[in-house]
């Protein structure tokens, strides 16, 4: 399972991997290595696609070099910074193909969201088919900063603090984001859920 | 297992797995993203054309050369149109068969001649005058044929083209007062006037006008189609005037090597600057 925070000790190893790279851009290979299929994983759950993937995961390496010597330490792991990048990347890149947005939801994800929306059956097996079409139709209502607060607080599970470093914003502005996002969803939900059942 | 796609905006998939670490490394390939690295490195660090003092000179040269040499032949061409264009006029008027007639007199290639003509003309040929084809013409009679022209309307009726030299390689239309044109023959062949031989032509004057300073000699060249000032009219008073004791002769001659040498020019004129010769 993927470790979600870094210890200090963790964070100041990273630091200095990173001061080498900066002095060498060959020593980058090391946070290439350590990083690569965290983001190439990153990646393929908004595309979907492999070769995509690869591709992006690549250019997302490749501007973390050239961007290198203007990284700073803010109190995330090195790690969010890429995550950061390959996010950019992966909505330039759907800018430019208009190819749709692929959102990737795995079981322990749809629960997460379920739970809070309070939006659970008493058979949670017997109710997962309808969920997740209910969930899908109110996704598909959010606008791309919603969805990716969505992708990374619950269906990621990142701390607060680096989803707001992702997506460029401050981590108390991303709380009550999200917890507005998740009122709004539940009502959607709410709603969806009874016009189904009519 | 996926969602119905009732969706436009998403696509969503439900529990797709991703691919294994091995199909993930497949696409992992640092040295690439080096090259690319270092691709983009050197072309940031390349030097903006306007930063590189050498280059950045060295084209604004160049676009400075282009633009003179293309004002230059622009300039050439309007120089060659131009007076074309006035040519052609002339010579579609001379081509409709009206032509200003030639006087026709015989004289001895060896001991030369003199002609006497209208308006107090006289041509002296000394003797041995005439050479064809590079060699001095002996042992024959020599047709001089010749036309004596002043108005402008005979200049544009003969065909004779006005083109005249300027500075800068511009050009105008000559204006004549007069134009003698001798035109020298052997048999059927036209001969030339041999080198270093002077050929007199002598013209009536008012004496005031004699000495006028702006009164000049042109001959046109076949080659360049262009009129050349060879001399200045030398004004001389000449005692044995022939048929005018009273009135002053005129003697032109030329004592510019080119006069001799060129005489391969077969046109001659005179630009009188206002002087109407009567």
């Amino acid at each position: 399972m993927q470790q979600k925070t870094l210890t200090t000790e963790q964070i100041l190893a990273e630091l200095k991997l990173v001061e080498a790279a900066r002095a060498d851009p060959q020593a980058f290979g090391v946070l290439y290595e350590k990083y690569y299929r965290q983001i190439f994983t990153f990646v393929y759950k908004r595309t979907g696609e492999e070769e995509v993937a690869g591709d992006l995961t690549s250019q997302v390496f490749l501007k973390a070099m050239l961007a290198l010597p203007k990284f700073r330490f803010k109190g995330v792991p090195f790690s969010a910074w890429l995550y950061r990048i390959a996010s950019n990347e992966v909505s330039q890149f759907h800018r430019e193909t208009g190819r749709s947005r692929t959102i990737s939801i795995d079981r322990p994800g749809m629960c997460r969201v379920q739970s809070l929306t309070e939006a659970k059956t008493e058979d949670p097996e017997e109710g997962k088919e309808e969920f997740l079409v209910i969930l899908s139709e109110t996704i598909d209502e959010l606008n791309e900063e919603e969805v990716s607060l969505l992708e990374l607080r619950y269906f990621e599970e990142r701390p607060f603090a680096e989803v707001a470093f992702i997506l460029g914003i401050t981590e108390n502005n991303a709380k009550v984001k999200t917890y507005r996002l998740l009122g709004r969803m539940k009502t959607r939900m709410i709603s969806l859920k009874k016009g189904n059942r009519k | 297992m996926s969602a119905k796609k009732p969706y436009k905006k998403y696509r969503i998939r439900f529990n797709k797995p991703i691919p294994p670490p091995a199909e993930m490394d497949r696409h992992k390939n640092f040295k690439g993203v080096m090259t690319d690295y270092r691709e983009v490195l050197t072309n940031i660090h390349r030097k903006p054309l306007y930063k590189n003092p050498k280059l950045f000179f060295g084209l604004v040269m160049l676009i400075l050369i282009g633009w003179l040499v293309f004002e230059a032949v622009e300039e050439e061409e309007l120089g060659r149109i131009e007076p074309e264009t006035a040519d052609s006029l002339l010579i579609n008027l001379h081509g409709q068969g009206i032509d200003i007639p030639f006087h026709s007199v015989e004289i001895s290639a060896d001991s030369g001649g003199v002609i006497f003509g209208e308006s107090d003309l006289k041509i002296v040929f000394p003797d041995s005058a005439f050479q064809y084809a590079g060699k001095t013409v002996s042992g024959k009679k020599v047709k001089i044929r010749y036309r004596v022209m002043y108005k402008a309307t005979e200049f544009l009726i003969a065909g004779i083209k006005l083109n005249f030299p300027r500075a800068f390689d511009t050009t105008r239309i000559l204006s004549p007062a007069c134009i003698i044109e001798i035109v020298p023959e052997s048999g059927e062949s036209e001969i030339q006037i041999g080198n270093r031989k002077t050929v007199q032509i002598l013209l009536g004057l008012p004496e005031k006008q004699a000495t006028n300073p702006d009164l000049k000699i042109y001959n046109i060249s076949d080659d360049k189609m262009s009129w050349l000032e060879t001399g200045i009219v030398i004004g001389q008073l000449i005692p044995e005037a022939g048929k005018l004791p009273v009135d002053p002769l005129m003697k032109i001659t030329n004592s510019d090597s080119l006069f001799a040498i060129g005489f391969a020019i077969r046109r001659w004129g005179i630009y009188n600057c206002g002087v109407v010769m009567e």
